[in-house]
């Protein structure tokens, strides 16, 4: 569904054309398919019958409270939460049912960013970058001591695309948190994934650079034609770059279109708890 | 009840005193409990101050007898010394190694399963419980002297502290690395390399260098049970009474575990020095470089960092990519003084253990054989004899809670204003550094060295088992105290003397008491640390579980042995889990 082309993309710099192999993604079909998803922990309900299919690149974007299921429902889609019930399909797998190698296959073709990051901090810029293509090597290379000079070259080049070529092997807490999430966007482009899913990617970081962040994020995302599902809290932000805004509330989608038929006050009542 | 306000209405009367909380309740039990344990324990052990005033006499007439110190060989003493350093070093790595296993299957984040955590657990409860001590004396029953059981004593032993410190190292490593790795599609074993191993690698290097510089103390000590080296040399001379020689022992061991204890600190700040927690939130203050670490920094050039234009890095990868003959990899991390470093000290550690097994003439395969013949004194201890000394049995382990009681709370008492003297943020320069060198002295004579000079003064029982113990306490327990405080945040220290408090009022609210639940729990393992010791003590005359451990290892009465070594775990383990339990009642 999402054949691979040439990483350097639409935009191809000398350092992408080099450094990875593949092509940009084209997309087609369905992505993600949610049915009747609910999670509970404990006595709280994260997520209450969630429907929801995205199509396949479609830069999809949800907005909600702190608390509204958002990081659950994006959770869901790799495997790191399990639902209660319901069926979570994502690139025509059941996440719900994959184990072992199946749901390691399944996780290498989806890109995860975090809102803290998730770098090992006394890794090198490098090592974490390199961390991202761990899913797609095996014996007797495993990624446990060392990494095949393929997959530095590769490494070096997302680097190159993140703005960072310059420092690869400075230590990753030594960065500032702008600079530690384009590492974390760089790990991202070594799995050479077809869906990423963005947990607030840019609330950790002050106004600057998490415009900068994102942008960034979102352009090579339209590059290589991904489908990204990514929780945001800039809503303006969220309106820029989506092709639809999913609204959530007490785990429930609330709202649900293009960001060309929602109006900024319908976004806003997510947050006032008002939905019409 | 109402109280009149500034503005002349009246408010509702407010309690000004701390409310009664469960935590309160607990502190208050606990002092009143440590003090009625302390008086029965203090009559129950005989123990009096005076004993050891008209000891001193004989303390003195013994070291007249101990001086000048007879080098006697020294070159022979040198070699033994260098054994001994060897035996640490080797059952150091043993525990290290077997410490990492039983670290990761214990630890709650990367345990392979709940039952696989608890066995993983409790064999480190079984290794921690039995003294290392008792371990040689079995070794060396099956084995033989020599050095491998000496090895084996300390390897198996420290998995009991090592195991237990990975775990909790482990299990504080925060869990979004890991998240984000899992989420890569990343295997078990890739993700434990990638994304806690290099987060837990400092704590297991300090932590296994401060465990090196507790088992050399130890292989000093299990050479007099026939463990080989240079305690074993000691012992020959105790026994036939050649003090001069014996105290020429004690100096060398002296000055062995100082220089180790030094280099130890030395690698450990060179290492991770930068690593170490900041103070509540604020970045550490840097550490003056060691100078083991000035000597390496100025040997190797520092490599330039120049600013690079996007794309000019690929660019020169796709330059090395076609040229295979390309001399410089841009994508192989440069030689830093950093890498250089961490290099260099593994590399170090894997030579001097090479060294070591050499020196100690232990080969790996055949030591394996060997471990069978443990099996068959094994099975000697079973089933074990409880019933024909039972009143013997259980009074010995009334004596030695006794003294392990005696010795901590006493210790405590002592250990606080000597742990206030050796704080650098407390004390002046003078006496911070007096403090410290007393401390150093203190920790660095083995407790079974004490425990002879005490039953040379008080003569065989367990009021000198109490005050070895006592000593080794006000030791280990002061500097715990000194390193509590000098974590204490520095900035409600200014609020407090900010306010116009005096010196003693700002040291007591803002520097004592908040360090108060760390002393209780430091005391906690002490009582623990100390059943353990104060079974060691009774080898050489102490008193207690020990003492009758030895007489009936003399008699080859082993279901006895067996008997006294379960009651051992069990005691311990009891002793653990109330501690851990007030531990976190308190804290």
């Amino acid at each position: 569904m999402h054949p691979m082309t040439d990483e350097g993309g639409t935009t191809p710099g000398p350092a992408a054309s080099a450094a990875v192999p593949g092509g940009p993604v084209v997309a087609s079909g369905t992505a993600v398919r949610l049915h009747q998803v609910t999670k509970d922990f404990a006595e709280t309900r994260a997520l209450d019958a969630i429907d929801l299919t995205v199509p396949a690149g479609q830069m999809l974007a949800i907005l909600g409270a702190s608390g509204s299921g958002k990081s659950t429902l994006l959770r869901t889609l790799n495997g790191l939460v399990v639902p209660t019930s319901g069926t979570v399909e994502v690139l025509d797998t059941d996440v719900t049912k994959a184990r072992g190698r199946q749901m390691r296959q399944l996780r290498t073709g989806v890109g995860f960013i975090f809102q803290q990051f998730g770098l090992v901090g006394r890794l090198s810029v490098m090592e974490n970058v390199l961390s991202g293509a761990l899913g797609r090597i095996r014996f007797p290379r495993a990624g446990v001591l060392s990494y095949p000079r393929s997959l530095r070259v590769e490494a070096l080049g997302h680097l190159d695309r993140v703005g960072l070529a310059d420092r690869p092997f400075q230590r990753s807490d030594t960065l500032s948190g702008g600079q530690q999430q384009r590492v974390a966007i760089a790990r991202t482009l070594m799995q050479r994934p077809t869906v990423l899913l963005a947990d607030e990617p840019v609330a950790s970081l002050d106004p600057e650079s998490s415009a900068a962040v994102l942008a960034l994020l979102m352009e090579i995302c339209q590059e290589k034609g991904l489908t990204v599902i990514t929780s945001l809290h800039q809503v303006e932000l969220a309106r820029g770059w989506a092709d639809r805004l999913v609204g959530m509330r007490a785990g429930r989608v609330v709202l649900d279109g293009s960001p060309k038929d929602v109006s900024a006050d319908e976004v806003m009542e997510i947050y006032r708890g008002v939905v019409r | 009840m109402t109280a009149p306000t500034l503005h002349g209405t009246e408010a509702p009367l407010r309690r000004t005193s701390p409310p009664w909380t469960r935590q309160r309740y607990f502190l208050v039990a606990l002092v009143v409990v440590s003090v009625v344990a302390l008086v029965v324990s203090w009559r129950y052990t005989g123990m009096g101050v005076l004993p050891l005033f008209t000891g001193i006499g004989h303390i003195f007439t013994f070291l007249g007898h101990c001086v000048p110190p007879d080098f006697y060989d020294f070159p022979h003493t040198l070699d033994e010394a260098l054994i001994t350093v060897c035996m640490a070093v080797v059952g150091t790595a043993l525990a290290a190694v077997l410490g990492l296993i039983v670290g990761f299957l214990a630890a709650r984040n990367t345990t392979p399963h709940p039952a696989v955590r608890w066995l993983a657990r409790g064999f480190i409860v079984l290794c921690r419980s039995i003294p290392d001590l008792v371990f040689a004396i079995i070794f060396v029953q099956a084995l033989g002297v020599g050095i491998l059981p000496g090895v084996l004593a300390l390897g198996f032993h420290s998995v009991g502290m090592l195991g237990k410190l990975y775990a909790e190292a482990i299990e504080q490593v925060p869990p979004q690395p890991r998240a984000a790795v899992t989420a890569t599609g990343a295997g078990p074993l890739q993700n434990v390399m990638t994304s806690v191993w290099p987060q837990v690698m400092p704590a297991f290097s300090s932590i296994t260098l401060y465990r090196l510089d507790i088992n050399l103390r130890s292989a000093v000590i299990l050479g007099y049970v026939g463990a080989g080296g240079i305690g074993l040399l000691l012992e020959q001379f105790m026994e036939t009474l050649q003090f001069k020689r014996a105290i020429a022992i004690v100096l060398v061991m002296f000055v062995l575990i100082v220089l180790m204890e030094y280099v130890s600190a030395l690698i450990r700040r060179s290492l991770i020095g930068e690593d170490a927690p900041a103070i509540s939130g604020q970045p550490r203050a840097r550490q003056a470089t060691p100078r083991l670490s000035r000597w390496i920094s100025a040997a190797i050039p520092r490599p330039r960092r120049e600013l690079v234009e996007p794309g000019a890095v690929a660019q020169e990868v796709a330059a090395a990519t076609a040229s295979a003959a390309a001399g410089k990899d841009p994508t192989r991390p440069p030689w830093t003084t950093e890498r250089v470093k961490q290099n260099g000290f593994a590399l170090g550690a894997v030579v001097l253990l090479i060294l070591s097994l050499w020196a100690t003439k232990i080969n790996p395969i055949t030591a394996v054989t060997d471990v069978r013949q443990l099996w068959d004194q094994f099975v000697l201890y079973f089933p074990p004899d409880f019933s024909t000394d039972r009143a013997g049995l259980f009074s010995g382990v009334y004596q030695t809670i006794a003294v392990a009681v005696v010795a901590t709370v006493v210790g405590l008492v002592f250990a606080i204003p000597i742990g206030l003297a050796a704080s650098r943020n407390v004390a002046g320069k003078w006496t911070y550094r007096t403090a410290r060198v007393f401390l150093l002295i203190v920790r660095a004579v083995p407790e079974l060295i004490l425990a002879i000079v005490f039953v040379v003064a008080v003569g065989l029982g367990l009021v000198a088992g109490a005050f070895a113990l006592m000593v080794g306490t006000v030791g280990f327990l002061s500097k715990l105290v000194a390193d509590n405080i000098e974590e204490v945040n520095p900035q409600p220290r200014e609020a407090v003397l900010s306010a116009g408090a005096a010196k003693l009022q700002e040291t007591v609210t803002s520097v004592i008491l908040p360090s108060a639940p760390a002393l209780v729990g430091n005391s906690m393992y002490m009582l623990d640390v100390n059943f353990r010791s104060s079974t060691i003590l009774g080898l050489v005359g102490a008193g207690g579980l020990g003492f009758l451990l030895y007489q009936a290892n003399q008699v080859l009465a082993y279901r006895t042995v067996g008997a006294i070594i379960i009651l051992t775990f069990a005691v311990v383990l009891i002793i653990e889990i109330i501690t851990n339990w007030l531990r976190k009642q308190v804290i």
